[in-house]
């Protein structure tokens, strides 16, 4: 039923009605907006992001053949905008990239919560986000997506302009380094069970 | 089944996207290696930590605040969409002049002033770092676009990919969708040759 409000309003809008796009703009913002955030864990980046990402689909409005919905397209923008600042972000940071054997015990906090200190299912999570955060954009995306937001990966695959194949491979390659890095902790709070 | 792929399933499982046959596959294989039995116990203790983690939920007046803003920003597209055609043209006049010189310059470059070459042409390519998501939205923005480089640029990815990276050479372009067609086994090569710093 929405899905096909929302058509009415994406004809109306590309003839030109802009209170049309708006009232789109409206419907969708929160979940393009969660999206950017939960990859970013920035508020401020999540803000401008979200804005970036509407306002390119005001513009090119006229390019979506609504092949997909519209919230599809517009998540789709939102999330390859948001990974081209991530990257760019990383490049700025001069980020050396992830490597895939080197165990999370660098950085704030870690002697404190280090296996042996008793680690918690608490202190598994925030370690998780931590490691999570590391990772390449794409991986981070992906994860995000399927993890967190709860896709299949064919609804990810939607937004992500890639195949199932590929989101398959890049949730199997994320967890694969972030087990890498874990393994310590993931051991201490399954001993600790 | 060899341990790399049952690792790939275990990842599929808990994302639902087992079908019966691969999870008869994987369970037969679990069953008789320890080892990959060990690592679907970290990724389904991963999963469980990822879950117990509460959504990042902002603050209802940023949101309120966040949607004003975007509402603001259309209203302003907008109505600089209604600026009459004559005022459009005047306001890009001095754009207009600029690309008119620079073509000049440019014409007056290649009739006089530019050297003979002496190396081969280098054909461009996108790099890795910088051109991937410039490209990707532009491909998700344009379906026609993104229709026309499956067809014909992904393909001579496709058969161009592999060899080049393990010739050690960057390759021309790039495209997300490009990873789709090739087996896991070249996907790997690639991935340890991105990691490797070569140039996609």
């Amino acid at each position: 039923m929405e899905e096909t409000a929302d058509d009415a309003l994406v004809e109306r809008a590309q003839a030109g009605d802009a209170n049309a796009f708006a009232e789109l703009a409206g419907r969708l913002h929160e979940r393009v907006y969660h999206t950017i955030l939960g990859m970013t864990r920035s508020p401020e980046d999540a803000d401008d992001l979200t804005q970036d990402a509407f306002m390119a689909a005001y513009r090119s409005l006229k390019s979506f053949r609504r092949k997909s919905s519209f919230y599809t397209w517009v998540h789709r923008i939102a999330v390859n905008l948001t990974l081209n600042h991530l990257k760019k972000k990383d490049r700025e940071r001069g980020r050396t990239p992830y490597d895939d054997g080197k165990a999370v015990l660098d950085g704030p906090g870690a002697a404190a919560s280090a296996p042996g200190n008793g680690e918690t299912g608490r202190e598994l999570a925030a370690r998780l986000e931590a490691a999570i955060g590391q990772l390449k954009p794409v991986y981070k995306a992906a994860f995000n997506l399927v993890v967190y937001e709860g896709m299949s990966h064919a609804r990810a695959a939607e937004v992500l302009g890639c195949s199932e194949k590929t989101v398959s491979w890049r949730m199997h390659k994320a967890r694969k380094m972030l087990q890498a890095r874990l393994q310590p902790y993931l051991t201490e709070a399954r001993d600790a069970m | 089944m060899r341990c790399d792929k049952a690792e790939r399933l275990i990842s599929d499982g808990l994302d639902g996207a087992l079908g019966d046959s691969r999870r008869e596959r994987l369970d037969a294989h679990l069953a008789a290696c320890p080892r990959c039995r060990a690592y679907a116990d970290s990724l389904a203790q991963m999963q469980t930590a990822a879950k117990s983690v509460a959504p990042l939920s902002p603050e209802p007046e940023r949101m309120a605040r966040s949607l004003a803003r975007l509402q603001a920003g259309l209203r302003g597209a907008a109505a600089e969409k209604t600026v009459s055609v004559p005022f459009a043209r005047l306001r890009w006049a001095p754009a207009g002049a600029l690309a008119a010189l620079l073509v000049a310059a440019a014409g007056l470059y290649f009739a006089f002033l530019r050297p003979s070459p002496t190396a081969d042409f280098v054909p461009y390519f996108y790099s890795y770092s910088d051109s991937r998501s410039g490209l990707a939205i532009a491909l998700a923005e344009d379906e026609a676009l993104a229709s026309a480089f499956d067809s014909a640029i992904g393909e001579a990815l496709i058969e161009n990919g592999a060899s080049a990276v393990l010739a050690g050479e960057p390759l021309r372009a790039d495209a997300g969708r490009f990873l789709d067609s090739l087996t896991d086994d070249e996907i790997l090569l690639l991935e340890s040759a991105i990691q490797d710093g070569v140039s996609l």
